[in-house]
């Protein structure tokens, strides 16, 4: 008997396809039933889109059927956020704003996941326009953690992270302008992966410049399959990176024993860890000691600087994008939105030269530091906090230290990723980032591989999940 | 003094913008106190004309410090 597909990891239940084991329809009857007991507890999607995915599935049944070339990814079931454009699903940003839109047409990156073979069956819930914070006063209402439902998701792919972890979908795409992925990957116990800069185009999008597209699984290979289709060249991008992507499945197995990676504990020590942070850390370094990595520490420095780089462009750029909607049409945003957004109107274009000029500064930094030490990856945490709740302290938000690890490198463009690592006082999981150099995504897949196989993270899930299900 | 003014200024070019209320407004300014602080810690970094940022000599903490 095969135990429920929705238990299983992307790359098996594509495999299970492939084999003609499991229809793609069954597959999405098993996770639209999931959909339907979780969902209205946990608001982790605004749009379920059950007739397109079913449309979808049977296609697919009937491709295999005729001894059709498959993709990598069919069969498998894709959870987008609902900031990227989708045709025929509604695309609401979570804004009263934009409740009706309809795309024209697909994102750039969403043709080349149906094209993989796998099948939207929804769009997740975000912070209003994946900016300022969770709100009650936004179209739908903020997700609630799987792992503890008195909890909010962390965000702002909160809805992506969500159903990941609950088992919703086979895995998510969210996006990351400081940390949107990498974060709420943390939170659910998911591998969550901000690409290189350029890698994943954003065609079709607005123009963010340094908010990836970033998908989020239950294991390290899982992302390696969509990171691999998700990335390719736009001649329409003019961000889009003009190289043949690697094979990051193929060379996944890699022996990492030997490889270096960077402890920057001067930078670490001066963030506001809480303590379970800090457990979770020590035993992720020892971890990785076994694994055969050689820990070396370094000192890091422009941490503080590129962050604020990051949120001077990323508040420039919002603001731009917004600045003729937000007169028009005023009280059709979020009350808490609005005034976040308007932030970027009291920002000048000096002070956005500036953050692109230190942003680039700490871009050849940090590459310089990782070749002169012969560094694969650096290791900090995800987040210093262990709750969405201690992130959103006004204070502490307010300055941005929810993202001191990760901001620095949506400005820098470095690839990061999230590695689940634990769990904290509140049951809460912790998330550990690796960083590595730009274009060199594969290596940190195959860390992040290597020590998914050594692990046990990935085979646990929330509780109220597994209720659900017999085995 | 300086930031009472600057925040009136504010206030005056916002109300022409957009219908905000005086409670948007403090918010605002409060969020606002982020941005000018991360501007600060920029402008501090910009060189004259023939020399480079160099970030070796940048903060080592999560709030822009040098402890050197």
């Amino acid at each position: 008997m095969i135990k429920s597909p929705n238990l299983m990891s992307l790359a098996e239940q594509a495999k299970l396809f492939r084999e003609g084991k499991l229809t793609a329809v069954n597959n999405v009857k098993s996770h639209l039933e999931i959909i339907n007991n979780l969902n209205p507890q946990l608001n982790s999607f605004i749009t379920v889109d059950s007739k397109g995915a079913l449309e979808q599935a049977k296609n697919l049944d009937k491709s295999r059927n005729n001894g059709d070339k498959l993709g990598p990814l069919s069969g498998a079931i894709l959870g987008v956020k609902d900031s990227i454009p989708t045709k025929d699903i509604t695309t609401t940003n979570n804004s009263r704003l934009l409740k009706n839109w309809n795309p024209k047409r697909d994102a750039s990156v969403i043709s080349r996941l149906k094209k993989a073979g796998a099948i939207i069956i929804g769009k997740t819930n975000l912070n209003e326009f994946g900016w300022s914070r969770p709100s009650e006063l936004d179209l739908n209402p903020p997700p609630w953690s799987p792992w503890n439902s008195n909890h909010m998701s962390v965000g702002s792919s909160s809805g992506s992270g969500a159903a990941t972890s609950a088992r919703m979908v086979s895995a998510s795409i969210g996006t990351d302008g400081g940390g949107s992925a990498r974060l709420p990957a943390g939170a659910n116990n998911l591998y969550g992966m901000k690409p290189t800069h350029g890698l994943v185009s954003r065609l079709g999008m607005d123009h963010n410049g340094h908010s990836e597209i970033s998908p989020l699984s239950r294991t390290a290979l899982d992302l390696a399959l969509l990171l691999e289709s998700m990335s390719g060249f736009e001649i329409e991008d003019d961000m889009s990176w003009p190289e043949a992507v690697p094979n990051y499945v193929k060379n996944i197995n890699k022996d990492i024993s030997g490889w270096k990676i960077g402890v920057p504990r001067n930078f670490i020590d001066s963030a506001p860890n809480e303590p379970e942070i800090i457990n979770a850390f020590e035993i992720f370094l020892n971890k990785l000691e076994d694994l055969g990595c050689k820990l070396q520490e370094i000192d890091l420095r422009g941490m503080a600087e590129a962050r604020a780089a990051n949120f001077i462009v990323l508040n420039s750029e919002s603001y731009q994008r917004h600045q003729k909607s937000l007169r028009l049409h005023w009280k059709d945003y979020g009350q808490i939105t609005r005034v976040y957004l308007l932030q970027g109107a009291f920002i000048y274009a000096n002070d956005m030269l500036n953050a692109s000029e230190v942003g680039r500064a700490f871009k050849n930094y940090f590459s310089k530091l990782l070749r002169d030490k012969e560094i694969k990856a650096i290791v900090t945490p995800t987040s210093p906090f262990a709750t969405a709740e201690r992130s959103r302290r006004p204070d502490e938000h307010s300055k941005g230290v929810n993202a001191c690890y990760t901001a620095p490198f949506n400005i820098s463009g470095h690839p990061s990723i999230s590695l689940p690592a634990g769990f904290g006082e509140a049951e809460i999981p912790i998330g550990m980032m690796l960083t590595g150099e730009i274009h060199d995504d594969s290596s940190l897949l195959q860390i992040a591989h290597a020590y998914d196989k050594k692990t046990e993270w990935s085979k646990i899930m929330p509780k109220l999940v597994s209720n659900n299900f017999d085995n | 003094m300086e930031k009472n003014f600057k925040n009136k200024d504010r206030s005056e070019k916002l109300r022409k913008m957009v219908p905000i209320s005086e409670d948007e407004i403090n918010d605002l300014n409060k969020l606002l106190e982020g941005v000018d602080n991360a501007i600060e810690l920029m402008s501090t970094l910009v060189q004259p004309f023939d020399q480079e940022i160099d970030v070796s000599k940048m903060s080592s903490t999560v709030d822009g410090e040098n402890h050197d």
